[in-house]
């Protein structure tokens, strides 16, 4: 489902941040890339997504070359295949829950009645169905997590990217959240791509892989 | 919070936001230049005739004043030989139109013996001992000029000159300078006798100066010497002058400073949005100080301190631009500000430092309170949350309509309140409260103008609307800011568009003859004389002339000029008057009939059917009120009365102009070029056809309220700015949103559309409650405002292409601002925006 | 003749005309009273002139009073009430040596009914509140100035006295250079005077001129000497000459009241020969302050009671002349008190 060939980076001042990575995703396959603070992960996922421009090698998306499109292009890729999960959550706090979850499909041309649906079962996945109508700012950090997580599979998406989804949250929700997201990876059928340095989050993930010494390896 | 603290934190917000204080402070500092501006050149003006009024009066304690036309020259030996008397010197005094160019001299005729002894300055300094070039101080063409009517007519001592006189060019001499009184403005100082003589003023004087003797008891004298005064003529202090022209200009000053205090607040508005956002921004580093023990009030105090502190900036800095704005203004454009109120060297600069030190303290007050209304929510800061979470907003305002509703009440209360003398208190109150009512019904008007929209699947619609129906913090003081200026925007284009129209209209009305001759636009010392009067009317294809003759004077038992407008009075010219009622009544034995206009039934309280008396010609002349009658021109009063009426009292036949109607089938040009040299034998006289008038006095009445279109214009600047720094400060807290909106697959430009459909929806929600405001606005100004001061009647006209431009305009400028702050904050990668823990 | 010069210099320059164009005073002249106790409107210019002695509370004070009529022939097409055709000028002084110094005070109009006039048929002349008239055969003088005022009635003892030939007193070459006048010597003068705001009461003698001219200064002459006196025992003296550029006479006369008889000396008869001058270090005039008179061989002297009394009005009048109270001494005794003017010592008196 995601192909990366030969992938390559450099800091902002030439130092190679990493080289030759390769990466292959199935659907339902949840992966974790362990690393260091400064490894480049985050980098690399936001290059998975579209947010960054590798200076070598090409992504590709069921078959969608992404790195060969245009900003405009990406960012409408985007709203259609990939979800993302935040440290921060960055719930728009003017936005119900339910709205908040339903953000995806508004973009992305959805009906009304159709997306109120689809939001309620993602969030009642992840169990949230009570919070529907609440704002964000009511909502303790696990709680706006799972919302999160039920924002980024709620319209199907090819990929799920998570940065650090737990970096923010005790233990007891971090594996809430790895589990919420497991299972909507699993359920919708996803490559999920996680980046962390926690090996409790990364115990959730099918396949985990380390980013160090500019190579990406099995950890 | 003590000082070093401040200091701290005061360095952190000033890091924080630079320009957008410096915007606030040039917010303030533009409402405070405005009101110091308008106060300076008002101050320096009546200053200006406070000081040429006691400088000519030297040492006068009291003037004997009379009507515009003079008073008998008779009274003067009645006054000069009262016991108590000391010093009495007579004046006359007129302005003679300086021929080739459209100004007037002013001409003092005096008895220089006595007016020496009560100011020296009047006699040519050492004229008598430079000996064979002395010029003779009693010759009929002797003129002495103080140095700025020199160098206005560009004359020097010796010269010769010209001025406009009732029988022709008047040819003077200039026998000498008079530089003692150069502050008395440009003045031309003759002997009484020869100004009476070469001005057809024989038998009339103006003024009597007067110095009492010391020892004598001041109010029996005074009610004495009043005695002796003939009807219409009064014994007054020379500074009732300045004071009189003060009351005068009273309203007109008090309407520009309350519009120029008008941008302060909306100056205001742009510091409570700047200081909120960095309340809200600084919400964490306000929750960490409370966590280590900062009391609210401290807290509070602070942020106070900082508005001040803005406000102080602004206002310093306001106050000097108002005063170099007001130096250069006096420079190039006189005091009058277009209004033609007053005339005078300009050389005046007399800025007054009460008030404006009173100007600088609203600007830093202004500051302060938004300042205050910034910390409220904070004071109910919940510090534990703050500190957890990085939400960056002001808490929505209130929401319910019970606050606007009874604002709006109070408004409609207030407007009742009759005004403090010439001070609309009421009328300014019920705009004030009229405002705020708009201001608070920013949040729930919101909720119901997008609740009326329907929800849409189009995801920027939907995504617009819901920031805008959550109304945050920000927004609703930027929407506020933009209701208060598009009011204000929007009341002045109704009333002045009203005020126009009526205009308009009136002069159609007055201007019902064809053609009219003005013996002197500039000055009163031409007039027509009446074989002037018959050699027009004389003139084949004149059907008839209707001869205006104008006199100013004080009515008995009552205080301030009026204006008698004595002509042929009938039905049509009635109706062109908009009198009511439109018809002469018949003939009876009673006293003749006069027309009151509506500001005399304002200020001497004159009903119709009532007597009036009025002092012409040093005889009490009783009329009975017929009506009513609407005059534009005269402000502090006016009657009309019929001509033949008024010669039969006054036995005057001159006429300071002439309406003339032509025959029906006379040829006009040919007509008006007869008639165009019958006018020319008299100097300085003009002629014109009504439609010049018309245009001419359209044209002056759109100078005259240039300032108030320049003060619109800044209005709409500063809500404008405000607008563009609320979004750009919007958007630079949003900007981890619109990161997130790029993760979901947004594109930047998707990004500046959705910012800029909010801004047109903030731009609608404020257009629309700002009209409806401003239009509430407006007829207080035309019925309460205008009425009180200006004793306007008119009816409100909309100017509804104005308002469009003006309501586009703020719509489509809201978008424009908005989309150009998202433009700025999405050209950060959407990557860094979601990671900023700033 | 007197101070004329002042008045002149204020305003004979303002009102150029020719003495052509004015009433002359012609040879032939008959006083007529009360007619000619009255003004002359016709006549260019016109003097009421009383200087005296006074007795007060305080000590001796000198006093003087006079009233112009000056007559201004280009503003008669005027038809106003103002038009200046005749001007008045009022000037009066008090010499009080307790006080050091001269008061005086002035007051100049145009005539205007009723405030400021110089009425024909008998003395009545006024401006505002200062008024010389002449009421059951006194005079009454009334003053109201900023530093002192006087409320005089001065009382004839003896009859009038005409000067020249029976009131037409020559003053040049040509017989319209010449005035009609009279003088009332030996006044009996009481009245108050008040000084520093306290009223004195006064009693005192005075001498009046009155004098009225359409023509008085002969083309070359440059100034002129006056002397009048009250003599001790009722006798008066009055003698003036003009004089040239030169300093020589132009003309001169005097008049000699002496024993109830009165003579009148010709030019011929009169010689002025100064005895002592006094250089002003004001000014840098010189003055012949004690003057020689020769009437008809008799030797006279006036002796100033002080040098300095000198005038100088230059800055608002355009005038520098000398003029004070004199004591007067003459052949077989005779001492009398007086008045002594002296003009044209600086340059010539415009006209």
């Amino acid at each position: 489902m995601l192909q990366a060939r030969g992938l390559a980076k450099r800091w902002p001042g030439g130092v190679p941040l990493f080289e030759a990575v390769d990466l292959d995703l199935a659907p339902g396959e949840l992966v974790a890339i362990l690393g260091e603070s400064g490894a480049g992960k985050s980098t690399l996922l936001n290059i998975v997504a579209g947010l960054d421009r590798a200076e070598a090698g090409t992504v590709t998306v069921s078959g969608t070359t992404i790195t060969s499109l245009g900003e405009d292009e990406l960012a409408r890729w985007r709203r259609r295949r990939v979800g993302f999960v935040f440290q921060a959550f960055h719930l728009l706090p003017y936005l119900s829950v339910e709205e908040n979850v339903a953000l995806p499909l508004l973009l992305n041309g959805v009906a009304a009645v159709e997306r109120r649906g689809r939001a309620a079962a993602a969030l009642a996945a992840v169990g949230m169905a009570a919070h529907a109508q609440r704002k964000p700012a009511s909502l303790s950090g696990g709680e706006m997590q799972r919302v999160a997580v039920a924002r980024a599979v709620v319209h199907r998406p090819a990929l799920v990217l998570a940065d650090e989804p737990t970096g923010n949250l005790d233990e007891a929700n971090a594996a809430a959240t790895m589990q919420a997201l497991r299972d909507a990876v699993k359920r919708e059928g996803a490559a999920g791509l996680l980046v962390t340095h926690s090996a409790v989050a990364a115990a959730a993930a099918d396949r985990v892989l380390r980013l160090a010494g500019r190579r990406l390896g099995p950890a | 919070m003590n000082a070093p603290l401040a200091a701290t934190l005061l360095r952190g917000s000033l890091s924080g936001n630079r320009w957008r204080s410096l915007l606030a402070v040039a917010c303030i500092a533009l409402g405070v230049a405005l009101a110091g501006a308008v106060n300076t050149l008002h101050a320096s003006a009546l200053d200006e005739i406070d000081r040429a009024a006691r400088l000519l009066a030297g040492a006068a304690d009291y003037q004997v004043k009379g009507p515009r036309n003079g008073f008998t020259d008779e009274a003067f030996a009645a006054v000069a030989m009262h016991p108590a008397v000391a010093v009495a010197s007579p004046v006359v005094e007129l302005e003679a139109p300086v021929p080739g160019k459209a100004e007037a001299l002013r001409v003092m005729g005096i008895d220089p013996f006595r007016a020496a002894r009560l100011q020296p300055g009047f006699i040519a300094d050492g004229a008598a001992a430079r000996g064979g070039e002395t010029p003779a101080l009693l010759d009929v063409n002797a003129a002495w000029l103080t140095p700025v009517a020199m160098a206005r007519l560009g004359v020097k001592p010796g010269d010769g000159f010209a001025l406009g006189g009732p029988a022709g060019e008047v040819v003077l001499k200039v026998a000498g300078a008079l530089p003692a009184l150069d502050e008395g403005g440009p003045l031309a100082v003759m002997d009484i006798a020869a100004v009476q003589y070469l001005f057809g003023r024989v038998g009339t004087i103006h003024r009597i100066d007067l110095r009492l003797r010391d020892d004598a008891p001041r109010e029996a004298a005074l009610r004495g010497i009043a005695a002796a005064l003939p009807p219409g003529v009064a014994i007054v202090k020379p500074d009732e002058a300045a004071m009189r022209t003060a009351g005068l200009t009273q309203a007109y000053r008090v309407n520009l400073t309350a519009l120029a205090l008008m941008a302060l607040f909306t100056g205001g508005f742009l510091v409570f949005s700047t200081l909120a956002l960095q309340a809200a921004r600084r919400r964490q580093e306000f929750a960490l100080l409370r966590a280590l023990g900062l009391t609210a009030g401290g807290l509070r105090a602070f942020l106070a301190l900082e508005g001040a502190l803005l406000g102080a900036g602004g206002a310093a800095a306001g106050t000097a631009l108002g005063l170099a704005a007001s130096r250069a203004m006096l420079e190039r454009f006189g005091y009058d500000l277009g209004a033609g109120f007053f005339s005078g060297t300009g050389n005046t600069f007399a800025p007054d430092a009460a008030s404006l030190a009173a100007i600088g303290l609203l600007g830093v007050a202004t500051a302060a309170a938004a300042a205050l209304a910034v910390t409220r929510p904070l004071a109910r800061l919940d510090v534990a949350q703050a500190l957890k979470d990085r939400h960056l907003d002001l808490p929505s305002p209130p929401g319910g309509w019970a606050l606007p509703l009874a604002l709006a009440a109070g408004a409609l209360a207030a407007a009742f309140v009759p005004p403090a003398g010439e001070i609309p208190v009421g009328g300014y109150l019920s705009i004030g409260l009229a405002l705020a009512a708009a201001v608070m019904a920013v949040g729930p008007a919101s909720r119901l103008l997008l609740d009326r929209v329907p929800a849409s699947d189009a995801p920027l619609r939907t995504l617009a609307r819901a920031q805008v129906k959550s109304l945050p913090g920000h927004l609703s003081a930027m929407v506020s800011g933009i209701v208060v200026s598009v009011a204000l925007t929007a009341a002045m284009a109704i009333m002045v568009h009203s005020f126009r129209v009526s205009l308009d209209g009136w002069l159609s009305g007055v201007l019902e003859a064809d053609l009219f001759a003005r013996a002197a636009p500039q000055g009163d010392a031409v007039v027509f004389s009446p074989e002037a009067q018959a050699r027009m009317a004389a003139v084949p294809g004149v059907d008839r002339i209707d001869p205006i003759r104008f006199e100013r004077l004080t009515p008995e038992g009552a205080t301030g000029l009026l204006t008698i407008i004595a002509r042929p009075v009938d039905a049509r010219l009635l109706r062109g008057f908009q009198a009511d009622p439109p018809a002469p009544p018949p003939r009876g034995s009673g006293p003749p009939a006069a027309w009151v206009s509506e500001a005399s039934v304002d200020l001497f309280g004159w009903r119709a059917g009532q007597e009036i008396v009025l002092p012409l010609a040093g005889r009490r002349a009783a009329f009975r009120v017929a009506g009513v009658f609407r005059d534009y021109s005269r402000t502090w009063g006016a009657v009309l009365v019929d001509l033949a009426d008024y010669r039969a009292l006054t036995g005057d036949p001159l006429a300071n102009d002439i309406a003339i109607h032509l025959a029906r089938d006379a040829e006009a040009k040919t007509v008006e070029a007869a008639l165009g040299r019958v006018v020319a034998q008299v100097p300085g006289a003009e002629l014109h056809d009504a439609s010049y008038i018309h245009a001419r006095a359209l044209a002056i009445f759109d100078r005259t309220f240039a300032a108030t279109y320049a003060l619109e214009a800044v209005a709409i600047l500063i809500a404008l700015a405000g607008v563009t720094s609320s979004f750009a400060a919007l958007a630079w807290s949003r900007r981890r949103e619109f990161g997130v909106l790029r993760h979901l697959g947004l594109t930047r430009r998707e990004v500046t559309r959705l910012l800029a459909l909010e801004g047109a929806a903030a731009g609608i929600i404020g257009a629309v409650l700002g009209l409806a405001s401003g239009f509430a606005v407006s007829v207080v100004l035309v019925h309460v405002v205008n009425r009180q001061s200006f004793h306007w009647g008119m009816a409100i006209h909309m100017p509804w292409l104005g308002v469009a431009v003006l309501l586009a305009a703020v719509i489509a400028l809201c978008a424009l601002g908005a989309s150009l702050a998202g433009r700025a904050a999405v050209a950060r990668e959407a990557v860094e925006a979601v990671k900023d823990d700033a | 003749m007197r101070r004329a010069a002042l008045l002149l210099a204020l305003l004979a320059v303002a009102l150029a005309a020719r003495a052509s164009d004015f009433a002359p005073v012609l040879p032939g002249l008959k006083l007529a009273f009360p007619r000619d106790f009255g003004a002359h409107p016709e006549h260019r210019i016109e003097w009421w002139y009383a200087t005296g002695h006074l007795e007060t509370p305080r000590g001796p004070m000198g006093f003087q009073v006079t009233f112009f009529r000056l007559r201004n022939k280009a503003a008669d097409p005027n038809p106003s009430r103002f038009a200046p055709t005749q001007l008045l000028f009022a000037h009066a002084a008090l010499a009080d040596p307790s006080h050091g110094k001269l008061r005086h005070d002035q007051r100049i109009a145009r005539a205007f009914p009723g405030l400021a006039e110089a009425r024909t048929g008998d003395t009545d002349v006024f401006i505002d509140d200062w008024s010389f008239r002449r009421d059951d055969g006194r005079y009454r003088a009334r003053i109201a100035g900023e530093a002192f005022s006087l409320d005089l009635v001065l009382a004839p003892t003896q009859p009038l006295l005409p000067q020249g030939e029976g009131g037409y007193s020559r003053k040049g070459p040509l017989p319209s250079q010449a005035s009609g006048y009279y003088s009332e010597p030996h006044l009996a003068v009481t009245g108050v005077v008040k000084v520093d705001g306290q009223p004195l009461e006064a009693k005192g003698s005075a001498w009046l001129d009155h004098e009225w001219s359409s023509e008085i200064l002969a083309d070359n002459a440059v100034g002129w000497d006056w002397v009048g006196a009250n003599l001790e025992g009722g006798g008066a003296l009055m003698a003036f000459r003009l004089r040239d550029k030169a300093g020589a006479t132009v003309w001169a006369s005097a008049t000699l009241r002496r024993d109830g008889r009165t003579r009148v000396f010709t030019k011929d008869e009169v010689r002025f020969a100064p005895r002592r001058t006094w250089r002003s270090p004001r000014t840098g005039a010189t003055w012949p302050v004690e003057m020689g008179l020769e009437i008809a061989g008799e030797p006279w002297v006036a002796t100033p009671m002080m040098d300095d009394q000198e005038m100088d009005a230059r800055s608002s009048t355009g005038t520098l002349y000398w003029e004070g109270a004199v004591t007067v001494a003459g052949p077989g005794g005779a001492k009398g008190r007086g008045y002594l003017e002296l003009t044209g010592y600086s340059e010539r008196l415009r006209f």
